[in-house]
């Protein structure tokens, strides 16, 4: 038997039902070319719940008291991907060479931290990150905290476990990074200080449920726009922009840009990466 | 200074933070601060520029701006300007359309331009007339942006226009014209297209246009774009073969298979060019190669495929890919090199593929990895071992069946359900493993999986789960139930325990009883007119109670599983009950939508009801009279459906094409065309135009 035999179709029709209804829920966009990733990951879904065919699983997702609950599974489904440490190595390069020198300068008074990771899948960015900080030299005795979250509470739950397989360490910038894990049955453990900065939460991106109350220092945001269509991009970012201390930082991931997006961030060069800036004076974004 | 003054004045500050806070703060409906945003709208700062495009687009009155931003059009020094006062137009909308028609008939090939890349920013139909005319404008760029901007709005009439551009002699229109058509979804007959490939240029386009063809004579095109020497044709011939896996059935894409393998026997370069598109970053060019990959079944390039198992979105199509692949120690051999640089998630794929080829140490391997700590690694053996269907696992995965994590005892179901439906040995081995645990308490997975593949044996310990101290556990046994009566093992059962779980104090349980006995009556359906006190009817008398009874319950889900188990039952008496719930507007779309279609089981539905019911409001319950209405005879269905084609929901008008051409009604033809060429959305316009040839005798496309 193939995977090709065993496979449910997902007519065209509810496919797009499929998608308006997360789209709605998550703002999550897929393209039309994204169906079988929609009918890959989803169909074992209907043995699972005992349904005939993908239009009874959209019935159920909009009707069944058990809906909500299946509709965030599907997200879930749909938006984990295997990911690495140190992934676009240059814009941590510039949050560890410009940024936090400038944080220092600016929070030397405070002495206290907020970053953001916002759409952490499994955690590597916020350990990334807390190592940079830690390596930093230049913040012991400051109050630290780098804050993951995710829709996903699968990937949490593997975040908040920090325990990663020898391969999620394959990039170059990542063996350097390993110095901060410890080996243990087969499987690389975060170690306690990175422990110590790490806190993870579910949030819904697009609703700004679940996200930090206290104001952050540096938002990370790298490679999630990509998920949403662009009206839910401008809300994703007016929720960033309103979590972010004035003057913090933005960091999106390379393919990405404000450009017709939102004009309530300044983008600044730094080296040859471009970030995004909170400016001063602004309280809130755009009307 | 008062605030609008201060504003006004700021608005032209040398510091672009501060030029921005002021044009925030002008408005649109003040003709001096009008005039002051229009001239910010060439501001060097592109936050400036939007925050004047946000505020202008707020304007009440959109008349007063209109004209001036189409002389802005053409008219403003830079280009940031004139895509400024382009989006400036769009936010606009259609009221700014009128104003820009008349533009459409300047003199200046510049302003006739300037203003069809204005009208597609808007995406308006009703500017496809004049949109047409300039297919036959002097001036090539302005054809090409106007079938550009055709390809955007759609509609009937832009599509015929487009189709009809292919026969130009402007190339350039014929190019643009096939892209329109792409992005619209609608592919030209494949005769046309196959004219069109004689010429280089227009290549990538045809080949993209085949995407959406549901003709056999395409796929022989696509076959030979795989030969294509340039590469743009060949990774759009590529990405038109994954969109076909998505739309042929198997029977269908053999035959693309064959002749692929037909053509790379005479030229071995179509699977080197194959590994090379591997890497062109396109999820559907990739998934395109999988395939071909796949259906050459070259060992040589069993690795390049193996690798791409990285990507979470191809890993399903790696492993069919490697599946085609010829097993043996050949394939042993090539795998086992490539085995060590790929992460633990793609290396289960190639475990899989290894065990496939024999290689006991992959299966072990495989076996190993189903109590793996990575979740990801621990689902994806999970799934591997049930689709390589082998007997010998059965009992590792039987002990997933009562893992704590539903999600991986779900999983261990599925696969368990696999092996056992993959063979006799399978279903023994399975059978074995499972009862064995049942009989020392069992899962709600477990029952899931002699409700799959059990025997009539395996009932006492099915109906044993209904008494169980989990809800989950008693609800899982329902749910088994319903999936033997579903196989013809149960029939005429009198089964208290079941009809006792309607009344179960969990509602899960009470709805997976409702559902049990849907299924029952379904599979006992032929029995319906034999007499119950026998055993021949669908159902026992004191199951129909119950249901009665569940009609009134407290959950909804409950009351729309019970109308829907009384649906299927087929007796007129319960027309009266199931029609009280159908019309009730208040009742939750649940509730509404079982009873609808359970109306539909009992004959033709009465239109007064179903008029009452397109009241409610939510969609699923205006889908569910529609289908009703295609069998209400006569005018009066009609009226419902020319009603329901008015709907702003396209899966409803979609509905409304699926109701029409099943009911084969010549009476509803003339609506049904017109409806099709006024459509906003292409796939309810493609639905309803085959219906509409349906019903006037030509069957035409599918």
């Amino acid at each position: 038997m193939s995977v090709q035999e065993t496979r449910q179709a997902l007519p065209e029709e509810i496919f797009r039902l499929l998608r308006e209804l997360i789209h709605d829920h998550y703002g999550l966009w897929f393209h039309d070319d994204l169906r079988f990733l929609l009918e890959l990951r989803l169909g074992p879904r209907l043995a699972l719940l005992g349904l005939r065919d993908f239009a009874d699983y959209h019935r159920f997702l909009r009707l069944d008291p058990r809906g909500p609950a299946e509709l965030l599974d599907a997200a879930e489904l749909l938006t984990t991907n295997e990911t690495y440490f140190g992934r676009e190595p240059e814009q941590l390069r510039v949050f560890e060479r410009e940024i936090v020198p400038e944080l220092v300068r600016e929070r030397g008074g405070e002495r206290r931290l907020r970053l953001l990771s916002a759409g952490c899948a499994t955690g590597e960015e916020v350990y990334s990150v807390a190592a940079l900080l830690l390596d930093s030299g230049r913040l012991e005795g400051w109050d630290l905290a780098v804050h993951g979250v995710d829709l996903s509470r699968r990937c949490l739950a593997r975040a908040r476990a920090g325990a990663y397989p020898g391969q999620a360490f394959r990039s170059p910038e990542g063996q350097a990074l390993r110095r901060w894990f410890h080996l243990r049955e087969g499987r690389w453990v975060a170690a306690e200080p990175l422990r110590r900065l790490a806190r993870f939460g579910a949030a819904n991106l697009l609703h700004g449920e679940g996200l930090p109350v206290e104001p952050v220092d540096v938002v990370f945001c790298r490679n999630v726009l990509l998920y949403f269509d662009p009206p839910a991009r401008r809300q994703v970012l007016r929720h960033l922009h309103a979590r972010l201390r004035e003057g913090g930082w933005l960091l999106l991931g390379h393919a990405e840009s404000l450009l017709q997006l939102s004009a309530d961030f300044e983008a600044v060069r730094l080296g040859d990466e471009l970030v995004f800036r909170k400016p001063r004076g602004a309280a809130g974004g755009s009307p | 200074m008062n605030q609008a003054s201060s504003a006004l004045s700021l608005a032209r500050h040398p510091d672009e933070e501060t030029r921005y806070r002021a044009v925030l703060r002008l408005d649109a409906g003040v003709e001096e601060e009008l005039d002051e945003l229009l001239a910010r709208l060439s501001d060097p700062s592109w936050r400036v520029r939007t925050a004047a495009v946000e505020r202008i687009g707020a304007l009440a009155e959109p008349a007063r701006a209109s004209p001036r931003l189409i002389d802005l059009l053409d008219g403003a020094e830079t280009i940031a300007g004139r895509a400024a006062a382009e989006a400036a137009l769009a936010s606009l909308g259609p009221a700014a359309l009128p104003a820009l028609l008349i533009r459409l008939a300047s003199s200046s090939g510049e302003r006739r331009l300037a203003a069809v890349s204005a009208v597609g920013a808007i995406g308006s139909r009703r500017a496809v007339p004049a949109l047409v005319a300039c297919l036959a404008d002097p001036d090539p760029a302005l054809r090409a942006a106007a079938a550009e901007v055709l390809g955007k709005v759609g509609g009937a009439e832009a599509v015929g226009a487009l189709l009809a551009s292919l026969d130009s002699d402007d190339v350039t229109l014929r190019a643009t014209g096939l892209d329109a058509l792409g992005a619209l979804r609608v592919s030209p007959p494949a005769a046309r297209v196959a004219a069109l490939l004689a010429d280089p240029v227009l290549r990538p386009g045809a080949y993209r246009a085949l995407a959406a063809s549901e003709e056999p004579a395409a796929l022989p095109l696509l076959a030979r774009g795989l030969m294509e020497q340039g590469r743009t044709a060949r990774l759009a011939a590529l990405a038109a073969v994954g969109s076909q896996r998505n739309r042929r059935s198997a029977e269908e894409l053999a035959v693309l298979a064959g002749e692929v393998r037909r053509l790379s026997r005479g030229d071995v370069a179509v699977a080197d060019r194959c590994v090379e598109a591997l890497g062109s970053g396109e999820p559907m060019v990739a998934e395109g190669a999988l395939l071909v990959l796949g259906w050459i079944g070259d060992l040589t390039h069993a690795q390049a495929v193996a690798r791409q198992a990285v990507d979470d979105r191809l890993r399903p199509l790696v492993e069919h890919a490697l599946e085609a692949l010829p097993a043996g120690a050949g394939l042993v051999e090539v795998l086992g090199k490539v085995l060590p640089e790929l992460p633990p998630v793609a290396r289960v794929s190639t475990f899989a593929a290894l065990a496939r080829a024999g290689q006991a140490s992959a299966l072990q391997a495989l076996q190993e990895r189903v109590a793996d700590p990575d979740p990801q690694v621990q689902a994806e053996a999970i799934a591997a071992l049930g689709r390589l269907g082998d007997p010998a696992s059965a009992p590792v995965l039987g002990g997933l069946l009562t893992d704590e994590a539903p999600a991986v005892a779900g999983l261990a179901a599925d696969a368990m359900l696999a092996i056992g439906l993959r063979s006799e040995a399978g279903r023994r081995a399975v059978l074995l493993d499972c009862r064995a645990r049942a009989a020392a308490g069992g899962s709600g997975a477990l029952h899931r999986v002699l409700g799959g593949c059990g025997e009539a044996e395996d009932l006492w310990l099915v109906r044993l789960g209904l008494h169980a101290g989990s809800v989950q556990r008693r609800a899982s046994a329902a749910a088994a139930l319903a999936t033997l009566g579903q196989r013809g093992l149960l029939r005429g059962e009198h089964l208290p325990e079941l009809i006792a779980a309607l009344g179960d104090e969990a509602w899960p349980v009470r709805v997976a009883a409702a559902r049990a006995f849907t299924a029952l009556a379904e599979a006992n359906f032929d029995a319906r007119l034999g007499d119950p006190a026998i055993g021949e009817h669908p159902l026992c008398d004191q199951a129909m109670d119950a249901l009665r009874g569940a009609l009134g319950d407290r959950e909804p889900a409950v009351r729309g599983a019970a109308v829907e188990a009384l649906g299927a039952c087929g007796r007129q008496e319960h027309g009266p009950a199931v029609a009280a719930l159908a019309g009730d507007n208040a009742a939750p779309a649940l509730v509404v939508v079982e009873a609808l279609r359970a109306l539909a089981k009992l004959g033709p539905p009465d239109p007064a009801l179903l008029e009452r019911a397109l009241g409610h409001a939510d969609p699923e319950v205006a889908k569910a009279v529609v289908a009703a209405a295609g069998r209400v005879p006569g005018e009066p269905g009609r009226a419902l459906l020319r009603r329901s084609l008015a709907s702003d929901r396209w899966d409803v008008r979609l509905a409304v094409a699926t109701a029409v051409a099943g009911r084969g009604d010549a009476g509803l033809l003339e609506d049904t065309a017109r409806a099709a060429a006024a459509d906003p959305d292409p796939l309810v316009a493609r639905a309803l135009a085959d219906a509409a040839l349906a019903l006037a005798g030509n069957p035409g496309r599918r």
